[in-house]
């Protein structure tokens, strides 16, 4: 079942677009992550699912109730929304104890004491907090206080789950091990959630579907495999993971397949080409890990390149080699490549240049 | 897994409060910020006084004003007045920033202390301990004249003698705005300096004094123009030369001619809102006004201050400087309130008394007016820090469609001096109040001084509030509260500290305040300040040094207590 719907939202301040007819949808328990760089409209879509922000078109629907909808003037204040939020900064309220936090949605609900009590302790347990109930915000560490947020944010049993950057604030060890956490957590509520991020690795690990967001518009949707290993443009293709762009030429296309001749050099390679490309200026996009040292027995497409360095990251190696006018990486555990490597091509992707 | 109710579907009025609230907060500022000075330019263009009835339109009474000679006398006699204060306050407010700042002068922690005690204290006690000890009659002048070959140079009872008075009260002004700017200089600047070789004096010279210009300006930019607003000066100083400034031509047209001037007075009042007004934007333009707060919560990290051979000889100069604007005026006061009479040539020791503390406390009208000034600080204080929250908040934490103009109507005040508030507030009172019932109780006065310290609650309150990530309130709201729940339960509860800082900070103003009342003044309703001006010219000092000594020892206390409640940092922050 649909549990939320976004359709055609578009907000602009003063001449800029920060929303450009941004649609998409979330299954029920689903975990559905808004992925982008800063100022692509990520957050501003979320603050607009959350109530604090008002589009200025567009609809938003909670399995099937209308939240928000311009056309018919329908714009639930954020109160009624019933959307729990965990801010980037965690907006833990510091005058209150870590149990008055987490019930601070119950009392404005009018949940009974006792029965307040039992929720508080129910979701404090939930998120590994029982016993510091009557902590301050200030005697938590990081990561104690995000889990408070989320605590405060599940406590009311809310339709949807929203999460602006939630681990941008922890240190790298913290931040994997929060990540697996939460999914898991996600997973055993059951609760459909939003989630937002500038980190394709947070983004591709966690999410059912990830959406996508270049320039305040939906760039692709899909499960984290289908964005990873068919980008549907360039951007895509670099935010998430990185590829090389080998400049070059298709000089002719017939049956799916494109004579291309890299910059610099005269020999043509065989790619997969599909049926928008016409013979003229080109980028070959292709993963550094996509790229292997051939075997003798290689079939399919190969480059010969040149050497040119090494970066060494720990569990691999980043070889920069050069063919022609183009230089890019390729990734694997070998500590050394031949002088003159023959790469095979693995999984890549021509994107025709612009005639601008 | 308990099942929690929704949100209850709540009436019609809880729904449209916040709505009701803010829109209830943006009506009334504006009220009662511009709407007094409506009826002040409406008299300035009417040909009767607006309680009679009849007259019409005209504009007679600018033409009667910029006609008049002593009008330009009084404006050249002010812009003199502006310009010489002004300048030697900037000179000394600078270099004393600079050296307490930035070099490492022995007693340093005391003379910064002592920089912010005029600031936060009654002005008038002081210029009264200036005037006991160094108008020509006064106890310096007179040992000095009888015992030293120093010439006396100097009369108070001069322009430039006011000007040197106002310097003393102006300086620290100056001080705080550079120290500001210096706070929040780039210390590596003058790092640089000192790899490219220059030494610590030279590189302090080079590279982080040129820097201080914008503040320097904006600081005399608000100096000028607070000089353009000063009145009790002028009535103690000036009168008996007659020297007029544009305050005190303005009242003595009020008072004291007949028939009644007030068309006139009111015109002259516009011109000043004018002049003010446009000062006003001009410091804007300089400092972009809100911005400068923002840099009180900059870098942490303090500069190391230099060090430099005879720096003794320059903390003995700020001594001296402390001495003779502060701790000697003081002292004079002091002796005044507990001498029956304050001469060089009778041993104070053997005429200590009491008396003065008895007449004060016996008569009437002393008493009264300390009373009065206590509840119109401490009440009115009271709402006007209920005011300013509300303001702040609805300016800056609201979605309201007109909430940005609220900040800058609830800074104006800044720009309208005391005498047009009192007299913007007559106007209003004669127009809606016919009865008086308003004008003849503690209410008058207390509604006008509250609103001049608007501004003063907001700069104290706005930091804090800035400095208050808005997830708080966001996260509030997504909790299920409305606007009104969201600042009741959350912000204010968290601002209790900076409530609190802005409301002693409105009690020691308004305690202090005194001009606005020039106008609205009626008998039994006399404030401190009033009652003392009043009653020194007609020779009562002893009486009159008690009556300030108590106001001061009131603001001193109710400040030492908010410092030891507070910490001291939330008062260097806001104290300019």
């Amino acid at each position: 079942m649909t549990a939320l719907t976004v359709e055609s939202l578009t907000k602009s301040f003063g001449a800029k677009l920060a929303l450009d007819d941004v649609t998409f949808t979330a299954e029920e328990g689903q975990l559905l992550t808004l992925l982008g760089p800063s100022g692509c409209g990520k957050s501003t879509t979320l603050w607009s699912i959350a109530g604090l922000h008002q589009p200025d078109h567009g609809r938003i629907t909670f399995g099937g109730d209308p939240v928000f909808d311009a056309g018919r003037g329908v714009n639930l204040p954020a109160e009624r929304r019933e959307c729990g939020v965990v801010f980037q900064s965690y907006a833990i309220w510091p005058h209150m104890s870590v149990h008055d936090n987490v019930a601070y949605p119950l009392k404005l609900r009018k949940v009974p004491k006792r029965e307040r009590a039992a929720r508080v302790a129910e979701v404090l347990a939930l998120v590994e907090l029982d016993g510091l109930a009557g902590r301050y915000p200030h005697q938590l560490s990081g990561g104690q206080q995000q889990r408070v947020s989320l605590a405060r944010a599940l406590a009311y049993q809310p339709r949807v789950l929203l999460l602006d950057e939630p681990f941008s604030n922890l240190d790298a060890k913290l931040r994997d091990r929060a990540r697996a956490w939460l999914r898991d957590l996600q997973q055993r509520v059951g609760i459909t959630t939003v989630f937002v991020t500038h980190d394709q690795d947070e983004a591709l690990s966690m999410s059912d579907r990830v959406v996508v967001m270049h320039d305040g518009a939906v760039a692709q949707i899909g499960v984290p495999e289908d964005v990873y290993h068919r980008p549907v443009d360039l951007f895509v293709a670099d935010f998430v993971g990185s590829v090389n762009l080998i400049p070059g030429d298709v000089v002719s296309v017939s049956d799916g397949v494109a004579e291309f001749v890299i910059a610099g050099t005269q020999t043509a390679v065989r790619v997969a080409a599909d049926a928008s490309v016409r013979p003229g200026p080109a980028d070959l996009g292709v993963r550094p890990e996509a790229l292997t040292l051939a075997a003798g027995d290689t079939t399919g497409p190969t480059i010969s390149a040149e050497r040119v360095g090494r970066r060494f990251l720990g569990d691999h190696y980043r070889h920069l080699v050069r063919c022609g006018d183009a230089e890019f990486a390729v990734q694997n555990a070998v500590p050394e490549i031949p002088e003159r490597p023959l790469l095979q091509l693995g999984e890549h992707q021509l994107y025709p240049r612009n005639p601008s | 897994m308990l099942t929690v109710p929704a949100l209850r579907r709540s009436s019609w009025a809880v729904r449209h409060r916040s709505t009701a609230v803010q829109y209830l907060v943006w009506v009334l500022t504006v009220v009662v910020v511009v709407g007094p000075l409506v009826p002040v330019v409406w008299a300035s263009l009417w040909s009767t006084p607006l309680y009679d009835d009849g007259g019409s339109w005209t504009l007679a009474n600018y033409r009667n004003l910029l006609s008049d000679p002593a009008w330009w006398t009084a404006v050249g006699n002010t812009a003199v007045f502006a310009g010489l204060a002004t300048a030697a306050a900037l000179l000394a407010g600078t270099a004393l920033a600079v050296a307490l700042n930035r070099v490492r002068l022995p007693g340093r922690r005391v003379f910064r202390a002592l920089m912010l005690a005029p600031i936060l204290l009654p002005g008038l006690p002081l210029m009264l301990g200036w005037i006991s000890m160094y108008s020509k009659a006064g106890y310096v002048t007179s040992w000095l004249d009888r015992h030293t070959p120093v010439p006396v140079f100097w009369d108070l009872y001069t322009v430039p003698g006011m000007a040197l008075v106002a310097t003393g009260s102006l300086t620290p002004l100056v001080y705080m705005v550079v120290s500001t700017a210096l706070a929040t200089s780039d210390h590596t600047l003058e790092l640089a300096a000192r790899t490219s070789g220059a030494g610590p004096v030279r590189a302090l010279l080079s590279a982080t004094v040129p820097l201080l210009r914008p503040a320097v300006l904006n600081a005399g930019v608000i100096g000028f123009a607070l000089c353009f607003e000063v009145v009790g000066l002028p009535m103690l100083l000036g009168t008996s030369n007659n020297i007029d400034f544009v305050s005190t031509y303005l009242l003595d047209n009020w008072r004291n001619a007949y028939p009644p001037r007030q068309g006139l007075v009111s015109a002259g009042a516009v011109l000043l809102l004018v002049l003010l007004s446009a000062l006003l934007v001009l410091r804007n333009r300089l400092a972009g006004d809100l911005a400068r707060f923002t840099t009180t919560t900059g870098k942490p990290a303090a500069s190391e201050p230099i060090t430099f051979r005879g720096r003794w000889v320059v903390s003995a100069l700020i001594a001296w400087y402390f001495a003779v604007t502060l701790l000697i005026p003081a002292a004079g006061l002091t002796l005044q309130a507990f001498t029956s009479v304050l001469s060089p040539f009778i041993d104070p020791w053997t005429v200590l008394t009491t008396d003065h503390f008895h007449t004060v406390w016996n008569n009437n009208q002393f008493r009264r007016s300390l009373t009065n000034s206590l509840l119109i600080a401490g009440v009115g204080g009271l709402f006007a820090t209920i005011a300013v929250t509300a303001i702040a908040l609805v300016a800056h934490r609201s979605q309201m469609r007109m909430r940005r103009g609220l900040g800058h109507v609830v800074l104006y005040p800044r720009a309208i001096p005391g005498i047009v508030t009192g007299m913007a507030f007559f106007w209003s009172f004669a127009l809606l109040d016919k009865g008086g019932t308003i004008r003849s109780s503690l209410w008058g006065i207390g509604i006008a001084f509250a609103v001049r310290s608007l501004a003063l609650g907001y700069t104290a309150f706005y930091p804090a509030l800035a400095a208050l990530g808005e997830d708080l309130d966001r996260a509030a709201r997504v909790s299920g509260a409305d606007w009104f729940t969201a600042m009741r339960t959350i912000l204010v509860r968290i601002l209790r500290p900076a409530i609190a800082v802005s409301y002693v900070l409105l009690f020691v103003a308004m305690f202090a305040d005194y001009d606005p009342a020039l106008f609205l003044v009626t008998p039994g309703n006399e404030v401190i300040g009033l009652t003392m001006l009043g009653l020194w010219a007609t020779g009562s000092a002893g009486p009159v040094a008690a009556l300030a000594l108590i106001q001061l020892a009131v603001t001193a206390l109710v400040l030492g207590l908010a410092r030891l409640v507070f910490g001291r940092t939330a008062f260097r922050r806001t104290a300019q």
